[in-house]
């Protein structure tokens, strides 16, 4: 693993470029398809203990679409990906120990200054983000979604346990299709927070869900 | 958590997974779309149980370990609140009651607690004739007040647990990186035996001017190998350190542990050291009694 400035400026993009066609043919699934790898390379590095989960997880995807881009011949990508960024980890972890830097030191003051709960006015606007995004929900999904979380304890899981038998659906079936409608919402109110309006009705993606 | 399944992801999220366990897991996620939608709607079902107040003490600590460390965990941590609040808010419950989501109560609190309480029943019981509704109006403010407080002080202990553990690590890469030679320290043996373990707890005597504390356990004859250990006082833990070496001296066998001297005031305190590796280890815990000396100028 390069130095930490370095490893922050890799670029992604150029990952991107050269992972996409090895993805899928179709431009817009093999988007979908890095997102989702990218996810889960998130989840990897967060439960690992990672200090940088983002920079990490870029710096796999550059090691795996540089070894594309010099044309090796890659048979299972998910697999292949998860071996990179084992050795990502390890490398991360003895050079950290071997190397601490002013980075170390900086990011762990940074870490423990940060405030871990938002504002008052972070929380107004997000809230008033999230209202304007329920309302661009389609009717159904929002009724869904308002019943789903519905309740705590044993009263949230029996409601839940109704709603799958009211639709026709295995509990686990509907877990998976409120997941969905929640990384949507959570998508739009992330571009709502950020002034990226959010046009016309939420509608769902053409794959599947994915979370960025 | 629904099942035992969940459970599972659960412990892969929170690194609570024996390597082998993580890596056979990793192998099914990676590889698995529905095994990784499943694993992101128990991440959801994790992140809702923590800002419901519903996670054990231990897994509350981890959560807030790695999402509360990154500004992408804390807004999915928010969002998940702002979708609670709003979902409540169609059920016509306003939002300063439903909020008792904190954490833990912080023991301070926790008499601050009982003050408000009692001092909205003395209140309540004051104006029940003719003025019922200023009371809970105001019942309601004291709650809000007594939510914020919780909230607070759980968020400082939460704070300063991760400062200290953060301040150890910073000055245990400087002293490991040459900066010890600078730093005044102070050098203590311990003994880590069963007989020493069950005894009264080992006194270290420390000056206000030594900023290092370089605690010497001896673990006996056959103990080699890398070691792990922890620093805790009252449950809370202000230090930890993996691949500790131990090493052979004129005296058996032991295992260093370089320690900020600022992370230990005077009290008492649990070290806890076992073998370094995957998966549950058994560790030995030494009770330590840390004791304020003047300055030996």
């Amino acid at each position: 693993v390069p130095e930490k400035k370095e490893r922050q400026t890799v670029d992604s993009g150029a990952a991107f470029a050269a992972l996409l066609p090895a993805l899928d043919a179709d431009t817009d699934a093999a988007a979908l398809r890095f997102e989702r790898i990218r996810g889960r390379l998130l989840r990897f590095f967060r439960a690992r203990g990672g200090q940088w989960p983002d920079e990490l997880a870029d710096e796999t995807l550059d090691r795996v679409g540089r070894r594309l881009s010099e044309g090796q011949s890659i048979a299972d990508v998910d697999r292949y990906v998860l071996g990179v960024a084992r050795h990502v980890l390890l490398e991360a972890w003895r050079h950290e120990r071997r190397h601490p830097t002013e980075d170390d030191f900086e990011g762990a003051v940074a870490r423990v200054a940060a405030p871990a709960r938002e504002t008052a006015e972070e929380t107004e606007a997000g809230l008033r983000c999230l209202a304007r995004c329920l309302d661009a929900l389609p009717a159904e999904e929002r009724e869904l979604l308002f019943r789903y979380y519905t309740g705590e304890g044993r009263a949230l899981v029996e409601a839940r346990q109704v709603l799958a038998a009211e639709l026709g659906l295995a509990q686990g079936a509907l877990r998976i299709r409120l997941h969905r409608i929640r990384l949507r919402m959570e998508q739009a109110v992330r571009n709502c927070l950020q002034g990226r309006e959010t046009s016309g009705p939420l509608r769902p993606h053409s794959s599947r869900g994915r979370r960025p | 958590v629904t099942d035992a399944r969940d459970d599972r992801r659960i412990q892969y999220l929170l690194d609570e997974m024996s390597q082998l366990d993580r890596a056979i897991f990793e192998d099914e996620f990676f590889t698995s779309d529905d095994e990784d939608d499943l694993l992101q709607a128990a991440e959801e079902d994790l992140i809702d149980g923590y800002c419901r107040g519903t996670l054990p003490s231990a897994r509350r600590a981890r959560f807030e370990e790695r999402y509360l460390t990154s500004p992408e965990g804390r807004a999915r941590v928010a969002f998940a609140r702002w979708l609670m609040d709003a979902v409540a808010e169609r059920q016509g419950v306003p939002r300063k009651v439903r909020r008792p989501a904190g954490p833990r109560t912080h023991p301070a609190v926790g008499w601050a607690a009982g003050l408000a309480a009692a001092a909205v029943l003395a209140f309540g019981a004051t104006f029940l004739v003719g003025q019922l509704r200023d009371a809970e109006g105001e019942r309601d403010r004291l709650r809000d007040t007594v939510a914020r407080l919780q909230s607070h002080a759980s968020e400082q202990d939460r704070r300063l647990a991760a400062m200290a553990r953060d301040l150890g690590r910073v000055v245990s890469q400087a002293v490991a990186g040459g900066a010890g030679d600078r730093l005044r320290s102070a050098t203590a043996t311990v003994t880590a035996a069963p007989e020493a373990a069950a005894s009264e707890p080992q006194r270290i005597a420390l000056a206000p001017d030594v900023a290092v504390l370089r605690l010497e356990v001896m673990v006996g004859e056959t103990a080699a190998g890398s070691y792990r250990g922890a620093l805790r006082r009252d449950g809370r833990e202000l230090w930890r350190q993996d691949g500790l070496q131990a090493a052979a001296g004129p005296r058996g066998t032991s295992v260093l542990c370089v320690i900020p001297a600022a992370l230990v005031t005077p009290g008492r305190y649990v070290l806890l050291l076992g073998h370094d590796g995957p998966g549950p280890a058994a560790a030995t815990e030494l009770e330590l009694r840390i004791e304020r000396v003047p300055a030996s100028r």
